[in-house]
């Protein structure tokens, strides 16, 4: 009952679901359909993937994967936010510090993080440090971008009611800059978050050669495709959609908290 | 002169010969041109202009957000700016109040009201909350004091705005046309509003508008201003009694104000008007 009433007042759950049993029964149908008409067809239907699915589960190495890819990703993008939002701050209200950061940090920008991957492997002791820089510099990039343009666009007339009222330079930057620039963090963080998905699974399928047990996603994918289980390469893609898809859904729940004003505001 | 004012000792602004000129070695535009009032303290003070003639500037100066270029303003005698220190300093005392409203988004109403007390360490937290709270029950304003400002209409931000800024006790308040885009019944509950809370809370009103009627209904005196350069044309008296409240607008001698203020000030809409004046900031 109480499940009924949850559901009807959260109509986008419900929904949700509806659309991924779409999406499953439509190409369930396609693949069956084209099947049945005489044309072979080397793509897994979703009754196929979700039967090998629950045989994986119970294997350990599949959740040593997630495991692998999840500290992966959280120790990069943490180290990221650490070093990132200080410096996008300070970036944004000292101007020397910008004349002699921002240009460097301009050139290396483009760079994509996977350009890294090689360079990384010889500066950093592991390979489990090498893949976690790659990591952070995909979203380290963003989350100071992000950081920089809120600090820097703060309105002026926040600044001056502050300084009105009797606000010192701290206290303007403490109380009025940092919560001004809050929204921007978090976009910083969850454009972050995504490439910090991107980059960890094309890391691992470089860098982590022949380790079943602490591969990752990545490989877990790299690993199927190589042994011929496709529907086991497909289980690798959609474990990495929803481990991506529950760590954004974690972090937009942290800015609801930390931030509500935010989702009340046009 | 009312009892309100009669307790106002403080608050005397003199604005003096004050010019200023916007980018000199540049494109020089020059948005104040030897503007000079004297606003008694406790006086509320209108100051109507068409759009863009350099009403905000003056404000600003007033404030210490951005230097004259020359002139001088004083405060109770004391001298804010002149041509030695160009800018005055930013100072509690001269509370703004901004056209689109500056409320603190991610503060709630209480916490928006109470925060001057706290920075400036006249009040314990406990105690600027409380006061906050007194201010805002005052205003009407309690049963929405834990709404953050993105929660509410932009009539109840501005009156919360106008308590932020009378926690402070500024000996002059300087409101921006506060009332801008906000629909006529709006204002007319809005002006009110605020003649309510200078009763209670009197202070010298420095009150920037485009709006005529806005201005004979609100204040003491009305100082017309020309199109740009601004500077000061007419300073006409409202010889209407306070309180004021809605029934005025209907009467015979306010519709004598109006009148006599509108052809004051219609030539320089009507220059204005021609010059296509852009609004400056």
């Amino acid at each position: 009952m109480t499940l009924k009433i949850y559901l009807r007042k959260h109509p986008g759950i419900w929904r949700g679901v509806l659309s991924v049993l779409t999406i499953l029964l439509g190409w369930e149908c396609y693949i069956q359909g084209k099947i049945w008409l005489g044309y072979p067809s080397q793509v897994p239907v979703p009754s196929a993937i979700l039967a090998r699915w629950a045989d994986v589960i119970m294997e350990g190495s599949y959740w040593m994967s997630w495991y692998s890819s999840y500290s992966r990703v959280l120790a990069g993008f943490a180290i990221a936010m650490l070093l990132g939002i200080p410096f996008g701050l300070l970036l944004a209200v000292n101007r020397t510090s910008r004349a002699l950061f921002f240009p460097v940090f301009e050139i290396l920008r483009p760079i994509p993080p996977l350009a890294w991957v090689p360079a990384s492997l010889i500066f950093w002791p592991t390979q489990e440090m090498s893949i976690i820089f790659v990591i952070f510099l995909g979203s380290f990039y963003a989350v100071v971008i992000n950081v920089l343009g809120g600090a820097k666009n703060v309105d002026i007339r926040y600044l001056r009611a502050a300084q009105s009222m009797g606000a010192n330079q701290w206290q303007l930057f403490r109380r009025v800059i940092f919560p001004a620039t809050l929204p921007s963090i978090f976009t910083g963080a969850a454009v972050g978050m995504g490439i910090t998905w991107e980059v960890v699974v094309a890391a691992e399928m470089i860098a982590v050669g022949g380790r079943v047990y602490g591969g990752g996603l990545g490989f877990f994918v790299w690993n199927s495709f190589v042994g011929g289980s496709i529907e086991q390469a497909v289980i690798g893609m959609l474990s990495i959609g929803i481990a991506g898809y529950t760590a954004s859904s974690l972090l937009r729940y942290a800015g609801r908290r930390l931030m509500p004003w935010h989702t009340s505001q046009a | 002169m009312n009892a309100a004012q009669q307790k106002l000792q403080q608050g005397a602004l003199s604005i003096q010969d004050v010019s200023k000129i916007y980018d000199p070695d540049g494109t020089a535009v020059e948005a104040l041109s030897h503007c000079s009032l004297e606003i008694a303290a406790g006086e509320i003070y209108m100051v109507l202009g068409p759009s863009g003639c350099g009403k905000t500037t003056l404000l600003n100066a007033v404030a210490g957000f951005h230097p004259v270029s020359s002139g001088r303003i004083l405060l109770d005698g004391e001298v804010l700016c002149n041509d030695k220190t160009p800018q005055a300093q930013q100072n509690s005392d001269r509370m703004v109040v901004f056209q689109n409203g500056a409320l603190f988004p991610w503060k709630t109403l209480l916490d928006n009201v109470s925060y001057g007390p706290i920075v400036q360490k006249r009040l314990s937290p406990k105690e600027a909350r409380e006061k906050a709270e007194a201010l805002l029950r005052e205003a009407g304003l309690i049963d929405i004091s834990h709404k953050y400002p993105g929660e509410i209409s932009s009539g109840m931000a501005r009156r919360a705005e106008i308590v932020r800024a009378l926690i402070n006790e500024p000996k002059v308040l300087l409101l921006d046309e506060p009332y801008r885009a906000m629909d006529a019944l709006t204002k007319a509950i809005m002006h009110e509003n605020l003649l309510k809370m200078y009763e209670l809370n009197p202070v010298t009103i420095f009150f920037i508008t485009h709006d005529l009627e806005e201005a004979v209904f609100l204040g003491h005196k009305v100082a017309i201003m020309t199109t740009r350069p601004a500077t000061v044309k007419e300073v006409i008296p409202i010889d209407l009694p306070y309180p004021r409240d809605h029934r005025v607008l209907s009467s015979e001698p306010f519709r004598l104000q109006v009148q006599r203020v509108k052809a004051s000030v219609r030539s320089e809409a009507e220059k204005a008007f021609a010059a296509g004046e852009k609004e400056l900031a």
